[in-house]
């Protein structure tokens, strides 16, 4: 393969990946503040980032970056805040097109890469505080985002479900927070927030695209500016325990169809094998939920299961008519059954590696793919490449599979239902 | 067989062109070092598409709402009981559909063995088998999909967007029609739609990746049977130049209102209709881009947030609209300074500087967009099955020579007040 990967610390808590591969016309880079879920830093640390992006000290007016950005053929600035197990990543990346495919070779890396560095390590201040219009503006814009949650029910069901699967832990707590929190939010708490992140986090710098060799010594340079405190290495897999008996949680909203959330856990160590469990289960066309639960016998439009690997918690999601939820759960439960006593073809053991492995060797061909591909290895300690990943896949045995399956406990049942009683045959 | 290279040199890259005999354009962009195939294999059919005539059929037949889509649905299953992800399970290629408004296409990814999918493909898109028994069973799960998109209040608004623009064109029908709709299909029906749109002179197959173009064509030749042309024909009602309505609102559950403005304007076709287009994308961003002064005192106002988006919604020949959607406490107050701003650009002008910014950001984004296999597998389907007369990179030299007198010229036509609408999903009170 034509691709290079390298990964280095290069300071105090800071990591470089960089991944290039010729056949990209594009660049893409990311730096992330890495830190632990806490229900008092997290939408402090979503509101940072957002602030960052409107302005900086050479580029004072969020009108001055977007033209600046788009001067620059079109080059896109994106703020990451987001959730890792009970961990968060906060931060900003930039694409651009490569050097070699603007018009006349014009060079705009160094650019791009000023833009993204000025945003994140020199911030339009006030008094020694961010610009107090952006402030209040993402601060309107957190309300507005915390309102609207309720607009995309999908989104809602899987927020509402994780409260109760992760109850108790990091993993539960809102990215966002609460409205009323968010109109309390100060200046001065953001400032100090912003300070702790540069200081205490760790940095994950992620590159990847054509060409980094004109940009990586400025990149590494501003990091090594930073002042830095003794920074102990994340640990990301953080498995979430099973409850003793499993919780159920109804919610009625005004919905035309119910979004049944149904979560599985298990402390079983080989995250690939689990992966296999859950594609053979849910993870494909040809599995077992969407052949029986949904082809079979009609009871979902979607019935598909994922296995997220850092809190060790297989999740099963579907949409489903009121009346069918009694039976659509145990259809699920049944289709587990089945796994666990292993009643399932060589076929279809063959069928959910080979599919596995087709998505994860297609991550080769886009930047952010591919650039998520080894963000995730690097959450698991590992550098393997997609083929690798994929010789693991298909060396798994059948038996590995029905002990793995035979690890999972039923932890939750959540369920958003419309609030209209129907008539039912149960 | 006729071959086509369609080239850009800017770009450093070309795809081909080839007229099968059996009447399909086959599309074929080969992307070294890649590792994954994408294939579309698509045809000029969707929900816009009720009612047609052929060779076959006596004169027009009007037929129920949702069928392409229904359609759609149906083709994975084959008279042996089997679903086509059986049939790809053992390729490892991960395949699916889609239906829009005047599309269908059927597709697959994969990294390994693209040739023994590709042939999938063909066949079952080409193998109909439609009983009573499996349109009925189909019925429970379509209800279910219609339902999950009416949770949706963005999708609403949209659909409830188009029903206020549009007074006559079938543009405003659901994709998927309604539970009512979907009850009247039948098998029959079924296989006219599907004999009269799914003739391959009315279809595109579009494939990209580490292909061999000559493997390629020996799969097209080996699978397709030369078909006659039935000179289909769609019908569609005259739409008005007039809104069915100017505001609507419906009522959801929501944390914060929905809104879409939509702006009809006239259908065309050809160059003029990507040049159109191109000039659309501009001014939108000329009107409330993220450069634009309208945008940005709209946020530090609270007025919107940076969930506000711009689109254009377009298909050659069939029709035109401008849509702006977004998240906003005042919808109303959003339009009435969304229409003051089109007074102002009529008066005074578009920014030159920031159209000169736009031209550059329009060359970077093609750049970016033929980054990877999917993204060149769908431009080629959606551009050849949009328009037989525009390539690819058409739209190059366009922007390249586009003034600023030409945009000016054409904010009255593509904005006009007079034929927008306002649409809006708000809490209930």
């Amino acid at each position: 393969m034509p691709i290079s990967y390298q990964r280095k610390t290069v300071g105090e808590g800071i990591a470089l990946t960089e991944i290039t591969d010729k056949k990209f016309k594009s660049n893409y880079i990311c730096i992330s503040f890495v830190s632990p879920v806490d229900a008092v830093n997290a939408p402090l640390n979503t509101l940072v980032t957002e602030i960052l992006a409107c302005a900086n000290a050479k580029l004072p007016t969020l009108v001055d970056v977007s033209k600046h950005l788009g001067y620059l053929y079109g080059a896109s600035l994106a703020t990451r805040s987001r959730r890792v197990g009970d961990m968060q990543e906060n931060g900003l990346s930039v694409e651009y097109i490569c050097d070699d495919f603007t018009i006349n070779k014009e060079v705009i890396s160094d650019k791009a890469v000023d833009v993204l560095l000025d945003c994140l390590f020199d911030p339009l201040l006030e008094n020694g505080l961010f610009c107090e219009k952006y402030v209040s503006m993402r601060k309107k814009e957190l309300e507005d985002n915390i309102l609207a949650e309720l607009n995309d029910k999908f989104g809602y069901s899987n927020r509402k479900a994780r409260e109760t699967v992760y109850e108790g832990e990091p993993a539960a707590v809102s990215m966002l927070g609460t409205v009323e929190n968010a109109r309390s939010i100060t200046s001065q708490q953001l400032m100090q927030r912003y300070s702790e992140l540069k200081s205490s986090a760790n940095i994950e710098v992620v590159m990847c695209g054509r060409n980094f060799d004109s940009v990586r010594a400025k990149i590494v340079d501003k990091l090594l500016t930073l002042d830095r405190v003794s920074i102990p290495p994340v640990t990301y897999r953080s498995l979430s325990p099973l409850k003793q008996t499993t919780a159920y949680k109804h919610e009625t909203q005004d919905v035309n169809q119910c979004k049944m959330i149904m979560a599985f856990k298990s402390p079983y160590e080989d995250i690939y094998v689990a992966k296999v469990f859950a594609a053979i289960l849910g993870g494909t066309p040809t599995s077992k939920l969407f052949s029986n639960v949904r082809e079979k016998m009609s009871l979902c439009y979607y019935c598909s299961s994922v296995y997220a690997d850092i809190k060790g918690t297989m999740i099963v999601s579907s949409g489903v008519a009121k009346e069918n939820i009694k039976k659509a759960e145990q259809a699920v439960l049944e289709q587990i059954k089945a796994v666990k006593r292993g009643e399932f073809t060589e076929q279809e053991l063959e069928n959910a590696k080979i599919y596995l492995c087709t998505g994860f060797k297609s991550n080769n061909d886009s930047i952010y793919r591919m650039a998520e591909y080894y963000i995730v290895q690097n959450y698991r300690g590992t550098a393997y490449p997609p083929e690798k990943a994929c010789d693991i896949f298909m060396g798994i045995t059948r038996q590995q599979v029905i002990d793995c399956a035979n690890t999972f406990g039923y932890d939750t049942f959540y369920v958003l239902e419309p609030e209209t009683e129907v008539d039912s045959d149960e | 067989m006729n071959k086509q290279i369609i080239r850009s040199d800017e770009l450093d890259e070309q795809y081909t062109l080839v007229h099968h005999s059996s009447g399909l354009d086959i599309l074929m962009w080969k992307k070294e070092d890649f590792s994954t195939v994408e294939a579309y294999f698509g045809t000029r059919y969707g929900s816009i598409n009720n009612c047609f005539k052929t060779d076959d059929t006596d004169g027009f037949i009007s037929v129920p709402d949702g069928i392409a889509h229904y359609i759609e649905h149906k083709l994975f299953e084959s008279d042996d009981n089997s679903s086509v992800f059986e049939l790809y399970a053992e390729t490892g290629a991960a395949a699916n559909a889609f239906t829009s408004t005047d599309i269908t296409a059927y597709y697959f990814s994969c990294t390994d063995n693209y040739e023994k999918s590709l042939e999938i493909l063909l066949d079952f898109v080409r193998s109909p088998y439609f009983t009573k028994e499996n349109v009925e069973k189909e019925q429970g799960i379509i209800a279910q999909e219609i339902k999950m998109g009416d949770d949706s209040p963005t999708r609403k608004c949209f659909k409830n967007l188009l029903k206020a623009l549009y007074v006559k064109h079938p543009i405003s029908i659901d994709v998927a029609g309604t539970v009512e709709s979907i009850a009247k299909i039948t098998p029959e029906i079924m296989y006219k739609c599907y004999d009269a749109f799914y003739d391959l002179h009315n279809m595109v197959l579009a494939i990209a990746g580490n292909i061999d173009e000559q493997k390629v064509l020996e799969i097209c030749d080996k699978t397709l049977k030369a078909s006659p042309d039935k000179h289909l024909e769609s019908f569609f009602p005259q739409e008005p130049r007039e809104v069915a309505k100017k505001t609507i609102v419906e009522t959801g559950t929501v944390g914060i209102p929905v809104f879409s403005i939509g702006f009809k304007a006239d259908a065309c076709e050809g160059r003029e209709y990507l040049k159109r287009s191109v000039i659309a994308g501009m001014l939108l961003e000329q009107l409330i881009g993220q450069t634009s002064p309208l945008y940005n005192r709209m946020l530090e106002d609270g007025l919107i947030n940076s969930t506000l988006g711009t689109y254009m919604y377009t298909g050659s020949v069939k029709y035109f609209c401008c849509m702006i959607e977004g998240e906003s406490a005042d919808p109303q107050k959003v339009c009435e300074l969304v229409y003051e701003e089109i007074g102002r650009l009529i008066k005074e002008g578009i920014d030159a500087e920031r159209f000169e910014i736009d031209k550059r950001v329009r060359y970077g984004e093609k750049v970016s967009s033929i980054n990877d296999v999917k993204a060149c597998a769908e431009a080629m389907l959606y551009y050849r099955l949009d328009s037989k007369k525009l390539t690819l990179f058409d739209d190059l030299d366009i922007i390249a020579s586009l003034t600023v007198q030409e945009c000016n010229s054409m904010i009255s036509e593509l904005f006009d007040i007079q034929r927008s609408s306002l649409s809006i999903v708000t809490n209930k009170q």
